[in-house]
Order: C-alpha cells, then sequence, then structure tokens
C-alpha cells in the first residue's frame, strides 16, 4: 500500500521531484554496487547508474506496479551494465568475456579498488564463470540479496538460483585452490 | 592456497570503492539532468505556447472587428454622400433625366406619398390664407 502511494507520488508532477530525490537517496548506493560489480570500474559505473536513475525517471509512466519497484529499478539497472558491457566490448573489436578478464587484470591499478591479494584472486576467478553465474554470486554474495528478491530480479526460480549460486561458489575454490 | 572454502573464512569484500563525496552530489547531478533529458516537459511548454498565441489571436481579432465595421460602414456611407455632392452639384442630369428614370413601382409610391385625407385637404384649404390669392389667380 506504502509503495503504491510512493508510486503515486513519484507520476504526480507536483510531488515528483521531491519522491524522485527520496528514491535517489534510497537506492543510489545499492544499484551503484550491483552496477559496478558488474563493469568494474568507477567511471563507467557512474555513467550506467546515471543512465539507469534517467530510465527510471522516463519510464516512470509506464511502471505498472506489476512487480516491486525495488526489483524494476534492478532490472533496468543490470541490463543497462550488461549492455554497456557488451557495447563497450564490440567498440574494442573483442568479447564481453575478453573485456572483462582484461579491466580484472588491471584491477591492482585502478584507485578506486582496495586491492588485496585475496580481493583480485576472488575477481579473477569470477570472471572465469559464464555470465549468469557469476550475476548470481556477485548478487548473494557481495550483494547479500535475499534468494526471493534475485528471483524477481532475474525472473529464475529460487531453486535454479540457489543451484546457480553452489556451482559458482564451487567453481571459485577450485580456481583458488589451484592458482 | 589449499581447502579454500568460501564459507569458512569470514566475508571477502569486493573492494570497489569511490571517490570522496561521491554519493553527496550524484543526486544533485541526477536531478540537473531530468528537466534536460525529460521530453515530457518540452511538449507541455510548447502547448502553453500555442495557447497563448491561440487566446492573444482571438483576443485580437474581437477586438478589431468593431474597428473594422466602423471603416467599412463610414466607407459606405461617404460614398453615398459623394455621389449626392457630384450628382447635385458637377452631372449635368436634369429632372427630366432623373424622371425618365422612374419606373411603374417608383410612381406607385410617389403616389401613396401623397395619399392625403380628403379632411386633412379641407383642413388646409380653410385655414390657408392665401387660397383666396389662387383662386383669383
Amino acid at each position: 500500500m506504502e509503495e503504491k502511494d510512493f508510486i503515486q507520488k513519484l507520476l504526480n508532477p507536483k510531488t515528483q521531484n521531491e519522491a524522485f530525490q527520496i528514491l535517489l537517496s534510497q537506492y543510489q548506493k545499492p544499484l551503484y554496487y550491483h552496477i559496478r560489480n558488474i563493469v568494474l570500474n568507477h567511471d563507467d559505473a557512474d555513467d550506467v547508474l546515471q543512465n539507469t536513475f534517467i530510465k527510471v525517471f522516463q519510464h516512470l509512466k509506464g511502471f505498472k506496479g506489476d512487480s516491486k519497484l525495488f526489483s524494476w529499478m534492478y532490472r533496468i539497472a543490470t541490463n543497462e551494465a550488461i549492455t554497456f558491457i557488451n557495447q563497450k566490448a564490440k567498440r574494442n573489436g573483442t568479447t564481453s568475456e575478453a573485456l572483462q578478464s582484461k579491466i580484472v587484470e588491471n584491477l591492482k591499478a585502478d584507485s578506486f579498488f582496495d586491492g588485496t591479494e585475496i580481493q583480485i584472486k576472488l575477481q579473477k576467478a569470477i570472471v572465469t564463470l559464464p555470465e549468469k553465474q557469476q550475476l548470481v554470486f556477485k548478487m548473494k554474495y557481495f550483494e547479500e540479496m535475499k534468494y526471493e528478491d534475485m528471483s524477481e530480479i532475474l525472473g529464475t526460480s529460487v531453486g535454479a538460483l540457489k543451484a546457480s549460486y553452489h556451482h559458482a561458489v564451487k567453481k571459485i575454490e577450485n580456481y583458488v585452490n589451484s592458482n | 592456497m589449499n581447502n579454500f572454502e568460501l564459507n569458512k573464512i569470514p566475508k571477502i569484500e569486493s573492494g570497489f570503492k569511490t571517490p570522496d563525496y561521491y554519493f553527496d552530489s550524484f543526486s544533485e547531478k541526477i536531478m540537473q539532468q531530468l528537466p534536460e533529458r525529460n521530453q515530457k516537459v518540452i511538449p507541455l511548454f510548447s502547448k502553453t505556447k500555442i495557447w497563448t498565441i491561440a487566446i492573444a489571436a482571438v483576443f485580437l481579432i474581437s477586438l478589431s472587428i468593431p474597428i473594422f465595421n466602423a471603416l467599412k460602414t463610414s466607407s459606405t456611407e461617404l460614398d453615398k454622400g459623394t455621389i449626392e455632392n457630384y450628382l447635385t452639384n458637377h452631372a449635368e442630369i436634369s429632372d427630366d433625366d432623373l424622371v425618365e428614370l422612374l419606373d411603374e413601382e417608383d410612381i406607385q409610391k410617389m403616389k401613396l406619398n401623397y395619399n392625403i385625407e380628403d379632411k386633412t385637404i379641407e383642413d388646409i384649404l380653410s385655414t390657408n390664407s392665401d387660397l383666396e390669392e389662387y383662386i383669383i389667380n
């Protein structure tokens, strides 16, 4: 009920700016880290986060309330981030997997990355996973999201997500143990 | 590193950081971009503009109608006057010429105009002091 009222405030031109500011303050941090986990570098995450909020604003009118505002926004952010990575890879004449590996190799030089040995190793392990498993692992492990919420965002059943996460963890442990 | 198990060690953070005060300025940055990128605002504005122009146009037209009418009326009156003046002062038209132009209908109308009651004639005749002179002459 409360969310419905909030959506009404977002749609009403008189209260729109005020409501959107609340939306920004609530979601900018979690959405930033969600995007950053996918695109890996800060400047790209900043670009994608801006595009995400502008898209959210532009499409508010079309938001039917079939899903939660939270999962709708995460879906937009995820799509924007993945599209961004694919387009960047295309511009550089490479695949998104190769691009991700290259960025992870250079993480040490990134001034907005802590850079401990285990953190870099973990990132290197993650890029070896299939795209969907990467996403599931990042959302579960780093963002500590509930399986139910992930299910709404990714449109995958809770069971499949659990299995996906389990596989991802096993592969990461194997990678770390053998490298 | 052997026997590494993720759930047996303290959580490893992603390690990603942001520049200082990044989030403090972020929402302001977005709010500034919204009116520019939001296309809804633009048609709303031009719609108001069109309405303003339309209302101004209606206002001007309705104001100009009486003025236009006034000009139109005075100009036709002037025309009649000019013709009359011309006919009286300059045209070489005799009374006979004018009479020739009258048709049956005009003559009928004139007859009606002179349709005076007998009693009125009698009154005029009896009160007119010059009457005798006319009879004599």
